[in-house]
C-alpha cells in the first residue's frame, strides 16, 4: 500500500533489501556460535538502553531501595556484561580470516590462499584444512608465546595506523622474520617431523630457529606473480 | 526535594545518555567484523560506556557519603 501511494518507490525499496540482505549475509559468513552470541548481545543491548530510558524518566525509582537497585543493575552491571560479551566477540572476530582481508592491501593474500598449486605452502595448507580455513591467517601468523595473542593484535594495529597515517604503504611486509616456533607449534610433534630424515640431522638448529624451515619449504604466498596462476573455485568444488 | 537527590537525578541522567550513546554505537560497530568498526567500538564506545558507569558510581558513593 504504502508502495502503491508512492510514499517509498520500488528503487528505494529494492535498495533497503539488497542492504538488508548484504547486512544478513555478512552475519551468516560468521561461526554459529558468533551469530548466537551476537544476537545476545544485540538483545542485551535493547534490554539496556530501553532499562536505561525507564531510569531517565522516571527520576523517583531511585528513592527506594528496589529502584536504587535496578539503577545499579542498569547503569552498572548491564553495561559492563556487555562489555565483557562484546569484547570477546570482537576478539574472536578479529582473529578470522575475514577480518583480515576486509582490508584492501590484504586481498592478493587472500587470492594466493587459493593456488591451484600444492607446492605452496599457504595454498595446500588452507585448501586441505590443515589449518582452519576460518582462522587461517591467524593460525600462522600468530606468535606463539605467553602474550603471543596480544603482539599479534598490536602488530595489526600498527600496520592499521601505518596504513591510514603513514602516507603511501602499497606493500604489507611482516615485522619479523617468520619464526620456525608457529610452524613447530603444529609440526614439532608429528611423526612425519620427527622421524624424517631430513630433518634429524638439523633437529637442534630447526628448533632454535638457527634455520629457518622456509629455507627449505616454500615457495608462498607469491603475491606478486598471482595473475600467472590458475585457481581453485571453491564455490564451484561444494 | 534535597540538594544530594537532585544531583544524584541530574548524574544519573548524565551517565544514562552517554551510555546510550556508547551501546548505540556498539550495536552498530558490532555487525561488522573489519577493523575500523573494531576500533570504533574499542576505542569510543568503551569508552564512553565505562565514562558513564564511572559517572554514576562516583555520584552514587559521593551522594552516599555527604548523605551520611
Amino acid at each position: 500500500m504504502l508502495i502503491n501511494s508512492g510514499f517509498i518507490d520500488k528503487f528505494q525499496l529494492n535498495f533497503f533489501i539488497n542492504k538488508l540482505y548484504k547486512m544478513l549475509a555478512l552475519i551468516h559468513k560468521i561461526h554459529y556460535y558468533s551469530c548466537m552470541f551476537l544476537i545476545i548481545i544485540l538483545v542485551l543491548i535493547v534490554i539496556n538502553i530501553g532499562l536505561i530510558a525507564l531510569v531517565i524518566f522516571n527520576p523517583k525509582l531511585t528513592k527506594s531501595f528496589s529502584g536504587k537497585i535496578l539503577v545499579f543493575i542498569t547503569l552498572f552491571i548491564l553495561p559492563v556484561l556487555t562489555v565483557v560479551f562484546s569484547i570477546t566477540l570482537q576478539f574472536h572476530n578479529s582473529k578470522t580470516t575475514q577480518f583480515c582481508l576486509s582490508c584492501h592491501i590484504m586481498e592478493p593474500y587472500g587470492r594466493s590462499l587459493l593456488i591451484d598449486d600444492e607446492r605452496y605452502i599457504p595454498a595446500y595448507h588452507y585448501q586441505n584444512n590443515l589449518i582452519s580455513q576460518e582462522d587461517a591467517c591467524f593460525t600462522c601468523h600468530t606468535t606463539y608465546t605467553l602474550f603471543g595473542d596480544i603482539n599479534a593484535k598490536l602488530s595489526g594495529l600498527g600496520h592499521f595506523f601505518n596504513y591510514y597515517l603513514g602516507g603511501k604503504y602499497e606493500h604489507i611486509k611482516l615485522k619479523n622474520s617468520f619464526n620456525n616456533r608457529e610452524c613447530l607449534h603444529c609440526h614439532g610433534e608429528a611423526r612425519i617431523f620427527l622421524e624424517g630424515e631430513t630433518h634429524n640431522p638439523i633437529m637442534e638448529k630447526l628448533v632454535n630457529n638457527e634455520q629457518s624451515c622456509l629455507h627449505c619449504h616454500g615457495p608462498f604466498h607469491s603475491v606478486e606473480s598471482l595473475d600467472h596462476f590458475k585457481f581453485w573455485q571453491k564455490e564451484e568444488a561444494k | 526535594m534535597k540538594l544530594v537527590q537532585i544531583i544524584l537525578k541530574n548524574s544519573i541522567k548524565i551517565a544514562g545518555i552517554i551510555i546510550i550513546a556508547g551501546l548505540i554505537i556498539k550495536a552498530f560497530t558490532i555487525i561488522f567484523i573489519q577493523p575500523i568498526p573494531f576500533l570504533i567500538d574499542l576505542g569510543i564506545s568503551t569508552i564512553l560506556i565505562f565514562a558513564g558507569i564511572i559517572i554514576y558510581l562516583v555520584s552514587f558513593f559521593s551522594t552516599q557519603s555527604s548523605a551520611e
